[in-house]
C-alpha cells in the first residue's frame, strides 16, 4: 500500500507540474500580448512579425 | 542605461483579454464534459465487460482527434492554447485511467506489478520528447541554412519542450527502475544514458540561451549544438534493439510483426499517446507564438530606449 501511495503522489505531482507548465506558457503569452497591443498601438507600429536580430543584421 | 517600462494594457485591450479568458474557460469546460461523457458512454452501451474493453477508448480517441483537427482549422490565433487545454484534459484523463482502471498484467510478469501504471506516463513522455527534439533539429537546420526567423522560434520551442518532456520521461523511468529493478539508474545501459544526454543537451540550450545576449553568433552556436545533438535521437531509438542491457525492448513496432501488448493496454497507450501529442503540439505552437511576442517586445523596448535618450 505504501507503494501505491508513492505512485499516487508521483502521478499527482506529474499532473500538477504539467498543469503549471501549461498555465505558465499561456499566462506569459497573454501578459505579453496585452502589453504589446497597447504599446504598439500607442507608438503607431503595426509590423509585429519582425525578428530584431535579423532586422539588425540587414 | 535607463529602461523605459512598457505599460500594462488598459481599457479595451483588457476587456478583450478577459473575453479571451472566458472563451478559453468555456472550451476547457466543454472539453471536460465531452471527454467524461465519451469515457462514460461505453460503460452504459456495452453490457459485457470484455466487449467494453475492446471499444473502451475508441470514442474518446476519435473525439480527441476530430476536435483537435477542428481546432487546427477554425481555432484562429488561439488554436495553440486550445490544443494545450485539450491535450492537458486528455493527458489527465489518460493518466487517471492508467491509475484507476489500468488494464491488468499477470502478477508474475513484473517484480512490482503496480508500478506498470508508470508505463502510460513514461512512454507518451518519451514520445513527446522525440517530437520536441525533431522540432529542435528542423528549427536549428532552418536557422543555420536559411537564417529563418521561424526556424529560430522552432529551435527555442523544441529545446524548451524537449527539456520538460525529457525530464518527465527520465523521472518516470527512475521511479519505475527503483520499483522494478531495485535501482533508479543503470550507468551501463545505452538507452538510459543516450536519452539522459539528449535531456542534458536541451538543458544546456535553454540555460545557455538565457545566459547569453541574443545575437547571430550565439544563435549559430546553439543551432549547431541542436543539429549535432540530434544524432542521439536515432541512437536512442535503436539502442534497445541492438544492446538490450537493462531497459525493456520494444513492445510496439518491434519489427517482428506484432508486439507483446494486450489490446486493452494498447488502446489506453494509444489514447495517452494521442493526448500527449496534442499537448506537445499545443506547447510548441504556443511557444513559437511566445518567442515571436518576446521578439516584438525586445524591438519595442529598443525603440523606446532610443526615443528616451534622444
Amino acid at each position: 500500500m505504501n507503494g501505491m501511495i508513492a505512485l499516487a503522489l508521483g502521478y499527482l505531482g506529474m499532473l500538477t507540474a504539467l498543469g503549471v507548465w501549461t498555465w505558465t506558457v499561456m499566462s506569459r503569452a497573454r501578459d505579453i500580448e496585452r502589453r504589446l497591443a497597447s504599446t504598439e498601438a500607442a507608438l503607431g507600429l503595426n509590423d509585429g512579425n519582425v525578428d530584431p536580430v535579423l532586422e539588425d543584421e540587414r | 542605461m535607463n529602461m523605459v517600462q512598457i505599460p500594462l494594457a488598459q481599457g479595451d485591450d483588457m476587456g478583450a483579454a478577459k473575453e479571451g479568458g472566458r472563451s478559453l474557460s468555456r472550451y476547457i469546460g466543454a472539453g471536460l464534459i465531452f471527454l467524461l461523457a465519451s469515457l462514460w458512454l461505453p460503460t452504459v452501451a456495452f453490457d459485457s465487460h470484455e466487449a467494453q474493453q475492446s471499444f473502451y477508448l475508441i470514442l474518446p480517441s476519435l473525439w480527441m482527434a476530430v476536435f483537435a483537427l477542428c481546432v487546427l482549422f477554425v481555432g484562429g490565433q488561439h488554436r495553440g492554447r486550445m490544443w494545450l487545454a485539450l491535450g492537458y484534459i486528455g493527458a489527465s484523463a489518460a493518466l487517471g485511467l492508467a491509475f484507476l482502471w489500468v488494464p491488468s498484467v499477470p502478477n508474475d510478469a513484473f517484480e512490482s506489478p503496480d508500478a506498470q501504471r508508470l508505463f502510460y506516463w513514461h512512454v507518451p513522455s518519451a514520445w513527446m520528447a522525440m517530437i520536441a527534439f525533431g522540432v529542435l533539429f528542423v528549427g536549428s537546420a532552418l536557422w543555420f541554412v536559411r537564417r529563418s526567423a521561424l526556424g529560430w522560434r522552432l529551435h527555442v520551442a523544441g529545446s524548451e519542450a524537449g527539456l520538460a518532456t525529457g525530464l518527465m520521461a527520465v523521472w518516470s523511468g527512475c521511479l519505475w527502475g527503483a520499483a522494478e529493478w531495485g535501482v533508479p539508474w543503470d550507468w551501463t545501459d545505452v538507452r538510459l544514458n543516450s536519452f539522459a544526454l539528449l535531456t542534458l543537451l536541451a538543458l544546456v540550450l535553454v540555460l545557455g540561451r538565457r545566459a547569453q545576449p541574443d545575437g547571430v553568433e550565439s544563435r549559430d552556436t546553439f543551432a549547431t549544438a541542436g543539429l549535432f545533438g540530434f544524432v542521439l535521437v536515432p541512437l536512442t531509438y535503436i539502442a534497445t534493439r541492438i544492446w538490450q542491457i537493462r531497459h525493456p525492448g520494444p513492445v510496439i513496432a518491434s519489427g517482428d510483426g506484432g508486439g507483446s501488448l494486450a489490446p486493452e493496454m494498447g488502446a489506453l497507450l494509444g489514447f495517452a499517446a494521442l493526448s500527449f501529442t496534442v499537448l506537445i503540439v499545443g506547447h510548441l505552437m504556443e511557444s513559437v507564438h511566445l518567442t515571436s511576442l518576446e521578439q516584438r517586445l525586445d524591438r519595442l523596448q529598443g525603440k523606446l530606449d532610443v526615443e528616451a535618450t534622444e
